[in-house]
């Protein structure tokens, strides 16, 4: 039988490898986006897990300024993904190589 | 001694990890964001499982409540359909990346889980407890002491990210085209 | 494992408590609007139209939930149950009243005792906002998803006003704990003390808020019928419909509930406390599990009475305010509660300093 702490720990890296798995493989824009927030709510199950482990606020905290960057990350992003949209209609990754020549 | 998961954690842990799946692997892009939201909101519920109340408020009351929203609007305000969205197929990437994620997966679990069997169990919770550490109390007097400096940067990075999207989102400031209201 | 038994009897007395709520307020609004109107309303079913309610239950549950061919099913079905959940899960953390004391251990008159509960309430209450987008876009029609986009930003927008006149709140009290806020309130000595008069910005920041949150008159903006047919429930029938009804007056109740433990003493009746409500029921001849049941009942009472007003003030501007332009909407939200709620939070800020610093 598993303890806990391994069931959380090992939730977190199963839901950070999903997470590079759509990242790799699907060229969608805000898909990609999604799996970056599921990458790292992955990271936060585990800083959570370890936190309450060791009955102090590191953890909790770090996991709080994450929250922050990624509400940053999540409006920049998909206010760049709009305007996009509106310049060449679409959000799929592959279709901006404009620098490749 | 090694406290097992409650039953109430696996069921959480498996719906996350299904909704999780069903991020990557759903053709409807609307129906990927509702179930990114509740990839989030259950491992909201995990961290309420784990007595570590406040960081468990904040993530459903940010990431399910704002950010996910913000995706599904825009996920509605483009009308990305199923059809738009073009599925992988068999192109070198999509198999290095399965490759990639399951020998990260592997690897990591085959490394790191038996480390952690020598740690001992979580320290159990009352009925309705708390647990050591995660007051709202303790977190902030972390974030205001030790953590200031990274604190005081994320504010400045917010600040940017607020400047950016305005910057971004004014009408005729980066296409002369005539293109939809700002979200 | 007690405390198991006791949350979960509360939780059921809760859900019979929203319910009941519904069929109270469909005969209340109707008639309210009819007065308002001078027409006569409903007054056929029962005595003084009373059983009006029960009809129009009956005549929605046997109505058909028709779904429409084009209509992506599952989220269709899903956004009425997603309407109707939050309000009942937010209301656990609202202490409905004191304590009950059982075989010598005190049991608190809340579901569920939890320090954050202020930002408990607000996180679950924002999942709201997904029952009217799913719902939007799953009738693949364009009105609906119209209501939903519009329902989106409204939410997003007025719950950063809300989340700032909370800031101001919480440093007035220092405490996230609902339970503690209204302890607080009743120490200071009932009206002087409670939330309304120490921070009455907030307040006002805050009940505006609230309408916009439940998407009532003058913000019903995702339901314009006269912009939008019916907004996000457009292609709802039958009990589907029901559904975003019973949802929307369940989140009604939610946020008069929440409103009235914040800023007016929430179960606390007015310069009697809880001591000595008990004691006088003591000294009554009642044992103390009796004398504190019944003083729990008193507050409950009380609670039940600050609700009723908040309600009945959400009816009666819904049938006197018109419905705000988009764009009014937006100005309000953003260019007058927002900066409010950010002066109101930094003046606080200031005069907390200064106190703490004289002691």
């Amino acid at each position: 039988m598993i303890s806990q702490i391994q069931f959380l720990v090992g939730l977190g890296i199963a839901l950070f490898s999903v997470g590079i798995l759509g990242f790799l493989t699907r060229r969608n824009g805000i898909i990609a986006l999604m799996c970056l927030e599921l990458m790292l709510n992955g990271v936060n199950l585990c800083l959570v897990c370890f936190s309450s482990y060791h009955h102090n606020a590191q953890g909790s905290s770090l996991v709080l300024l994450i929250v922050l960057v990624a509400a940053a990350e999540a409006a920049l992003a998909l206010s760049l993904f709009v305007s996009l949209f509106r310049q060449s209609g679409s959000v799929e990754l592959d279709d901006f190589r404009l620098l490749k020549g | 001694m090694n406290e097992s998961p409650t039953i109430l954690q696996w069921i959480l842990g498996a719906i996350t990890l299904a909704t999780g799946l069903l991020v990557v692997l759903g053709r409807n892009p609307i129906v990927n964001a509702i179930s990114l939201m509740a990839t989030l909101f259950t491992t909201g519920l995990l961290y309420f499982s784990l007595g570590a109340h406040f960081v468990g408020v904040v993530q459903i009351l940010i990431y399910a409540g704002a950010i996910s929203v913000l995706i599904v609007f825009i996920v509605m305000l483009l009308d990305l359909r199923p059809a738009h969205v073009r599925v992988p197929g068999r192109s070198p990437t999509y198999v290095i990346g399965t490759i990639c994620s399951i020998v990260f997966f592997v690897a990591a679990i085959l490394s790191v889980l038996p480390i952690l069997k020598n740690l001992g169990a979580i320290p159990s919770l009352g009925d309705v407890g708390e647990s050591l550490g995660q007051a709202p109390e303790e977190i902030s007097m972390q974030l205001l002491s030790k953590y200031m400096i990274p604190f005081q940067a994320t504010a400045l990075l917010l600040l940017a990210a607020v400047m950016g999207v305005v910057v971004l989102g004014k009408k005729n400031m980066l296409s002369e085209r005539k293109g939809a209201d700002k979200p | 494992m007690n405390q198991l038994i006791w949350s979960t009897v509360i939780i059921a007395f809760l859900c019979a408590f929203l319910l009941t709520w519904i069929p109270v307020m469909l005969i209340v609004e109707r008639r309210a609007a009819a007065w308002m109107q001078r027409r006569s309303g409903p007054n056929r079913v029962g005595p003084f139209g009373l059983m009006q309610p029960m009809s129009d239950a009956i005549k929605m549950i046997f109505k058909e939930a028709n779904i429409p061919r084009k209509a992506n099913k599952v989220l269709f079905v899903m956004a009425p149950a997603l309407a109707v959940l939050p309000p009942f899960i937010a209301m656990i953390v609202i202490p409905l009243g004191g304590s009950v004391n059982i075989g010598g251990t005190e049991y608190a008159f809340q579901a569920f005792d939890v320090r954050v509960g202020l930002m408990f309430f607000l996180a679950i209450t924002s999942l709201h906002v997904y029952s009217v987008l799913t719902a939007g876009w799953a009738s693949n029609n364009k009105f609906s998803l119209m209501g939903g986009l519009r329902a989106a930003s409204q939410m997003i927008s007025y719950e950063i006003a809300i989340g700032i006149s909370m800031v101001s709140l919480v440093m007035t009290y220092g405490t996230l704990d609902l339970r503690e806020i209204v302890k607080l309130q009743e120490a200071g000595g009932g009206l002087p003390a409670w939330g309304a008069a120490l921070q009455p910005i907030a307040f006002i920041v805050l009940w505006i808020c609230a309408f916009a949150e439940t998407n009532r008159l003058p913000f019903d903006l995702p339901e314009g019928e006269s912009e939008l047919v019916a907004g996000y429930h457009t292609e709802y029938s039958g009990m589907t419909f029901g559904m975003f009804m019973l949802g929307e007056y369940a989140a009604m109740v939610a946020a008069s509930a929440f409103l009235a433990t914040l800023f007016l003493g929430g179960y606390n009746i007015p310069f009697v406390s809880e001591e000595a409500l008990r004691q006088f029921f003591l000294n009554h001849g009642l044992v103390l599990t009796a004398a504190s049941a019944v003083t729990v009942l008193l507050q409950f009472a009380s609670l039940v009475a600050k609700i009723c007003f908040f309600m009945w003030i959400f009816v009666h501007v819904r049938w006197t305010l018109p419905r705000f332009r988009y764009d009014q909407l937006m100005d309000l939200g953003w260019k007058m509660l927002l900066p409010i709620g950010v002066a109101n939070a930094i003046g606080t800020m200031i005069v907390t300093y200064i106190l703490r610093r004289g002691t």
